[in-house]
């Protein structure tokens, strides 16, 4: 094994040659890339080391475990999905940017230590800012931001931890931190802080639903199998069996699908279900068994190819029909029907119903945290299923695509094939994995003789999803009316709101009323509705003084750097966030160092 | 009456119930407070709506019928 076969290093290696090729060679370029990582990752076998030594310190850059395998290899796929599903749409910054952050996740996957694990984990957070950024427009960018420093806060605290376990045992050793773990219990709880965020565990988890909607149609796909997903593998690989993760994993299937329940933006909704799923995730490896450690990547497995499928399938319906509101759309069903076709095979995965790979993931995910005594927790993830089928499966699709037309009337732009040859090939994985469990199964851990089609499973499934049916056929006007009458875009406030409108809202009480010997409304410093909106003049300031307007215009300048409510939020509170986190590994290594 | 049936009932009760919960808790509880019109967000500053894609520059092109239908190269056309 050498450098130059690490799936990672040789994805993260051509990325920057595909953002220099020509459009369309660089499409093909990206692909066979693309299709090279997954070649590699597939003829990877377990106990496969690349170890590098590092100024004395043996760096293991690849360690193939049984654990890493389903999840690099599902990154790949998915890499390769999405290289098709752009070939038409990424720019070449897009398809670096893409290449770099499947790169960079299967590097967390195949990490065999701390450090190795957190330079490919930071390398990530920059990449996907990149990929969140590369779609070109203000909002995307501004999520890119606010994407960077959640993640840099979470990357400094991850560091912190990293750092106490290194510094205090003298090793680098990717060692658990659950019960049984022999890693320290300080360094575990940064560690875990840190993978949380990078898991959008609630309340850490407004970052997701806010990049996702933001990025380019294949960067969502690519952002929607990496980000989280390489957190769920590193919680599995150092944290099973912490307890809290059921409660958390519980938490974030709740919430998530219960703020999905209120999206119209379709990537909103998709995003927070995101958060839903990656919740029963976390539960399963709350628990911690073998069973339900496979659970949890038995369900990572699928959901990457089922959301994979959701998001291609409507980031074409947004591509066709140039709108992203599921209330704006509607009567497509005759001008698409083989896209909703498609969309339904992820819907109908991600719901578990019986033939479709969600079906055996989640049963053996949901079960198995039964199995491990926490009942509670398991019913709270089928009322979360009750959610996802009754958003994903049912609303959706009948305000996007039933119905009558409404909104404007647009023409509908023609799909390009590769987007739905990516979709076809996606849908294919999802029914063949339902079809053929064993195939899942055969990918896991651990061995697994877990049987989904049993007459019992499969009546109650059926049966879940049958009442939720008609559940939502007898609340159909109340939950689709609803979203018809908002004929303006709308969106939720989430945990964001404390780093986003609290300390927006106090910089704009602050610009709307300025002391009396301080008139400089006029260069104001913005308000949370935005850059247009020029508060009234109170006092009109006087003209004729030159040196007196150029000072005032320094001072406000000088203000809007501290407190405008920009696009990440004032200065202040990013700085202090950012700060507090250093100033808190620091303690930590001086703490340790100490001792 | 065995198990199996038992929990087939349990569990259509268990998601009419569901159903029911989430969607008043999402249309009268949770909704009316938390939702907010787009672009009163900062970030949201001059995106209110993300409608159009088309408008990203290197997704600008001809349509098969040999027309860009964006809406701003409507207005310019």
């Amino acid at each position: 094994m050498t450098a130059l076969t690490h799936p990672a290093l040789v994805l993260i290696g051509a990325a920057p040659l595909v953002a220099v090729l020509p459009r369309r060679i660089g499409a093909g370029a990206t692909a066979l890339a693309a299709a090279l990582g997954l070649a590699l990752v597939w003829r990877l076998e377990d106990g496969t080391r690349l170890t590098h030594d590092l100024y004395g310190l043996e760096l293991t850059l690849l360690e193939a475990t049984a654990l890493a395998r389903p999840f690099a290899l599902v990154f790949a796929t998915v890499g390769l999905l999405g290289a098709i599903y752009g070939w038409t749409l990424m720019n070449p910054i897009e398809r670096a940017a893409g290449l770099a952050t499947v790169g960079a996740g299967i590097g967390v996957v195949l990490a065999g230590d701390l450090i190795s694990l957190f330079v490919f984990w930071e390398f990530k957070v920059v990449t996907v800012v990149l990929l969140i950024a590369a779609r070109g427009r203000p909002a995307s960018a501004a999520a890119a931001q606010r994407y960077l420093h959640v993640h840099l806060a979470a990357g400094v605290i991850l560091l912190g931890g990293v750092l106490w376990q290194i510094t205090t045992t003298g090793s680098s050793t990717l060692t658990g931190f659950g019960p049984g773990g022999s890693g320290l219990y300080g360094s575990g709880i940064l560690i875990l802080i840190g993978v949380l965020v990078g898991a959008a565990a609630v309340p850490f988890h407004a970052w997701l639903p806010d990049a996702y909607p933001a990025a380019s149609l294949t960067g969502a796909v690519l952002l929607s199998a990496i980000t989280t997903k390489s957190a769920v593998y590193v919680l599995a690989r150092t944290m099973a069996g912490t307890e809290i993760l059921i409660w958390v994993g519980v938490a974030m299937a709740v919430v998530g699908v219960t703020f999905a329940m209120l999206q119209d933006n379709l990537r909103r909704l998709l995003s927070y279900h995101i958060v839903s799923q990656v919740g029963f995730m976390v539960a399963a490896i709350g628990v911690g068994t073998a069973a339900a450690v496979n659970g949890a990547t038995a369900h990572a497995t699928a959901h990457v190819l089922y959301k994979g499928l959701l998001l291609m399938a409507v980031g074409a319906l947004i591509y066709a029909t140039g709108r992203d509101r599921a209330s704006a759309l509607g009567g497509l069903t005759r001008a698409l029907p083989v896209l909703l076709a498609l969309y339904m095979v992820g819907a109908l995965s991600i719901s578990g119903l019986v033939g479709f790979s969600g079906f055996p993931a989640k049963e053996l995910a949901v079960t198995s945290v039964g199995a491990g005594g926490a009942t509670v927790a398991q019913w709270a993830l089928k009322f979360a299923s009750v959610g996802t089928f009754l958003s994903v499966g049912l609303k959706l699709p009948a305000l996007a695509w039933g119905g009558a037309a409404r909104g404007s009337t647009t023409p509908i732009r023609s799909i390009p094939g590769s987007m739905y040859t990516a979709m076809g090939l996606a849908a294919v994985a999802n029914l063949a994995l339902g079809l053929r469990p064993q195939w899942l199964f055969g990918l896991l851990p651990s061995p697994e003789s877990f049987t989904p089609f049993t007459v019992a499973k499969v009546a109650e499934s059926t049966a879940l999803l049958a009442a939720t049916a008609v559940g939502f056929a007898l609340w159909r006007y109340r939950l689709i009316g609803n979203t018809i009458k908002v004929s303006t875009p709308t969106t939720s406030i989430d945990i964001d709101a404390l780093y986003r409108e609290l300390p927006a809202s106090v910089a704009a009480r602050r610009s709307a009323s300025p002391a009396a010997d301080e008139p400089t409304a006029t260069t104001t410093t913005g308000t949370m509705s935005g850059p247009d909106t020029v508060i009234p003049h109170a006092h009109p300031r006087p003209v004729n003084n030159p040196i007196a307007d150029r000072g005032r215009q320094v001072i406000a300048h000088t203000r809007s750097l501290i407190v405008t409510p920009g696009p990440v939020g004032p200065g202040w509170l990013i700085g202090g966030s950012v700060a507090g986190a250093m100033v808190l590994v620091l303690t930590v290594i001086l703490a340790t160092v100490g001792s | 009456m065995s198990q199996g049936p038992v929990m087939v009932i349990v569990m259509i009760l268990f998601s009419l119930l569901a159903t029911s919960a989430l969607v008043l808790l999402a249309t009268s509880v949770l909704g009316p407070r938390i939702n907010r019109p787009a672009g009163t967000r900062p970030g949201e500053r001059g995106d209110a709506c993300d409608d159009a894609p088309w408008s990203a520059p290197w997704e600008a092109r001809s349509t098969p019928e040999g027309r860009d239908p964006s809406p701003q190269n409507r207005d310019a056309s």
